[in-house]
């Protein structure tokens, strides 16, 4: 790409990075998705769980 | 020696990307060399030549920009797939038309639509080159479903703005007139606003917004 003759150069420093820290404003964050629940006892029982898998 | 900085706002200018997957989702890549814009942190340039300090006056290297969006444009022949305004940062070579930057980041980004027939299958012959550089395929919209759905997942991953665009701004006019005018417009506002859009102003949100807004008018969304 041809962007010209360099002119001069320059140091930057933002005060505040470009780079975001958090998701974009107006969007709801990115959850993790839900861990299964931890069974009760008799739920528990009445699952063949993952022994036939 | 510690420099005094020029500037504490970043530079902001005109670029396209390819989108490549290397298994984190739709990644920017340069369209000229084999460089992958990662989400969420700087990108660095590497001067292939081994200049230090990167970008060095005489050189080529750097990330490139430009101030206006016509020049950009010329590069969508390649297949580029995304335009956008980049902040640039850290040791920056102003040129007439341009900057070639040490540091970047996306600020606001544009999702372009398929190109049509005969252009695409030369295109593809180009990503095909380019894929095997990058060790990762070069990728366009249809890829990932539709341009909407890119933009959605380019968004979550950098965190930036990220708009379908209906078409890339015509090079020959794009810095001529009121499509110029409102590209500048953006370009300036995705720079001065940088500080407020990232702690959270909605007033700056919004004022972008209505930038981006102007541009895809003008260019017929």
């Amino acid at each position: 790409m041809n962007i010209g003759e360099a002119v001069r150069t320059l140091i930057v420093e933002p005060i505040v990075s470009p780079v975001p820290d958090t998701d974009l404003p107006g969007r709801p964050a990115e959850l993790a998705p839900p861990t299964p629940r931890p069974m009760t006892g008799s739920e528990a029982a009445t699952t063949a769980g993952d022994r036939d898998a | 020696m510690t420099l005094a900085p020029d500037l504490a706002a970043p530079i902001a200018g005109w670029r396209v990307w390819n989108v490549t997957d290397r298994g984190r989702g739709p990644e920017l890549v340069s369209p000229v060399r084999p460089v992958a814009w990662p989400h969420r942190v700087p990108t660095t340039a590497v001067c292939a030549g081994g200049c230090r300090p990167c970008p060095a006056p005489e050189c080529r290297c750097g990330l490139y920009a430009t101030a206006g969006v016509g020049l950009a444009a010329l590069s969508h022949h390649t297949g580029a797939t995304v335009l956008g305004c980049a902040a640039l940062w850290g040791r920056v070579v102003e040129h007439t038309d341009g900057w070639r930057g040490e540091h970047g980041y996306p600020l606001v980004l544009f999702v372009l639509p398929v190109v049509p027939g005969a252009v695409e299958l030369r295109i593809r012959r180009l990503r095909r080159r380019r894929s095997a550089a990058l060790g990762a395929d070069e990728l366009g919209p249809r890829d990932f479903g539709s341009t909407e759905t890119l933009s959605r997942e380019l968004a979550r991953l950098y965190a930036v703005p990220v708009h379908p665009a209906a078409a890339m701004p015509d090079a020959r006019f794009a810095d001529r007139g009121r499509l110029a005018g409102r590209a500048d417009a953006l370009r300036a506002e995705a720079a001065a606003g940088v500080a407020g859009r990232r702690s959270g102003d909605p007033l700056a949100v919004d004022r972008l917004a209505r930038r981006v807004q102007d541009l895809l008018d003008a260019i017929g969304r």
